[in-house]
């Protein structure tokens, strides 16, 4: 009896999603004639999914069904009461950064979102062996998705990992409006968005002060521009009088951990904001 | 009220310097307190993921333990403990911590903030009350320090948006003669 063989493709074949996410056409085909049932198992990591096709002949492309997904495909395909199995790969390919910025500008809401991208991940998902980039704590992709635990597709796809992003970044959006916008206050879009970006990091940007009152930088931060978001509260005996200069030298020697409950110097979410998008 | 922690006994880890008060200065609490209530000190160590506070008010000491979230890394100290205010009954308090960091140095810069009430007793003290009352990673954020009103026994909460666990964006506390924690409305 003639066994069902598997010609296209070969094992472990390896398919590279584009860098806008279009999934390539990733085709079966056997040596069989006749109604075909491919049974479809993706795994990469912790993440699978599977799913099962049929086909009128012996050719299948699964692109449609693992759109967004990626990892080490296996196919078992039966016609005729016989069966063969079949692993490829499936690989990704990093987004340019006009790539990112283009889908971002689809997102009425995400200004400053793309800053911060370019900040902490460079707009890489993938890593050189194509699969996502993971980080120590489990953070997933170009937007590092941790909590909640982030889908398979939002692992996978660079578009679904940012709209994850985005709905975190929204969160400190509608705080930041919330804010700003108290008691009927007005704010430009450029506050909105610097106010938006240093909560993203922890705290506020603007304090309500001045004569009329407007929405003004927090003056008693100074930030260490050599750092990401480093900086001292001036209002802290310790720090006042000093020069940037100054309080660098006396404090860089303990950037490498967390500021302890002794150390003048903390992490700020107004120096994060300066130094993500230009004070 | 700025607190200040104690030193380890055989039974605690020593936290002293960890637990030192922030060099920036806590959100102002309004407006005074009654003289009728006798105040006292508020303290913290932190063990295994939970936060004890000691209340130093009459002959001895007593311990409350109190309970952080997934917000705060288990080892982490109170960066402080600020008194909101005392009644012959209770004392309330709200605990401070660096928030867990997210991806993409979320909430590097944040805290958390958990309010609790305590009932007071000569020899012991009960957590009545827990929330929390800010937050960067819930995005949980006050409008104004929280006010207390110590002739009329209340701690009024007002926040920017709806409370995600309360649905609602402002809460009173009030206690009774006693100093006795009522029943929320």
């Amino acid at each position: 009896m003639p066994i069902l063989k598997l010609t296209t493709p070969a094992p472990n074949t390896t398919f590279t999603i584009a860098d806008d996410t279009t999934m390539p056409p990733v085709k079966f085909r056997t040596d069989g004639s006749g109604s075909h049932t491919w049974s479809w198992t993706m795994k990469w990591g912790t993440f699978s999914v599977s799913g099962t096709a049929t086909s009128p002949g012996n050719e299948w492309d699964a692109s449609a069904a693992i759109a967004d997904i990626g990892g080490t495909l296996s196919v078992t395909v039966t016609a005729a009461g016989q069966s063969a199995t079949i692993a490829v790969l499936i690989r990704g390919t990093n987004p340019t950064e006009a790539l990112v910025t283009n889908y971002l500008a689809e997102k009425a809401e995400s200004a400053g979102f793309d800053k911060i991208l370019k900040q902490e991940s460079r707009f890489r998902h993938f890593n050189a062996q194509g699969e996502p980039i993971k980080s120590f704590d489990n953070g997933y992709g170009m937007c590092q998705l941790t909590t909640p635990v982030p889908s398979f597709k939002q692992v996978w796809s660079w578009k679904r990992n940012i709209d994850g992003g985005l709905q975190l970044f929204a969160q400190k959006r509608n705080a930041a409006i919330a804010y700003l916008g108290q008691s009927g206050r007005s704010y430009t879009p450029d506050q909105l968005r610097r106010e938006t970006v240093c909560r993203w990091n922890g705290g506020s940007y603007h304090v309500w002060e001045g004569n009329p009152a407007a929405w003004v930088r927090n003056g008693n931060i100074l930030c260490d521009t050599a750092t990401g978001n480093i900086g001292w509260d001036m209002t802290d005996a310790e720090n006042a009088g000093k020069t940037e200069a100054q309080l660098r030298a006396r404090d860089k020697g303990s950037y490498s951990a967390p500021p302890t409950a002794a150390a003048h110097w903390k992490y700020s979410g107004v120096c994060y904001a300066d130094h993500v998008l230009g004070s | 009220m700025r607190t200040t922690c104690w030193a380890a006994s055989l039974l605690w880890v020593f936290s002293g310097l960890a637990c030192a008060p922030q060099p920036s200065a806590p959100r102002p609490v309004t407006p005074p307190r009654s003289a009728a209530a006798v105040e006292g000190k508020v303290s913290s160590a932190t063990h295994a993921g939970t936060t004890v506070l000691r209340i130093e008010r009459g002959a001895q000491p007593v311990d409350v333990a109190v309970e952080r979230d997934a917000s705060v890394a288990a080892e982490t100290p109170a960066a402080r403990v600020d008194v909101i205010g005392w009644t012959d009954q209770a004392v309330v308090v709200v605990d401070t911590y660096p928030s867990v960091p997210g991806g993409m140095s979320l909430c590097q810069a944040g805290e958390e903030r958990f309010l609790r009430v305590v009932a007071l007793s000569e020899r012991s003290a009960r957590l009545t009350q827990s929330l929390k009352l800010e937050s960067c990673r819930q995005s949980i954020e006050l409008q104004a320090p929280p006010a207390w009103d110590a002739q009329r026994r209340t701690l009024d909460l007002r926040w920017l948006q709806p409370h995600p666990v309360l649905d609602r964006n402002a809460l009173t506390i009030r206690f009774d003669t006693r100093g006795a924690l009522l029943p929320a409305d």
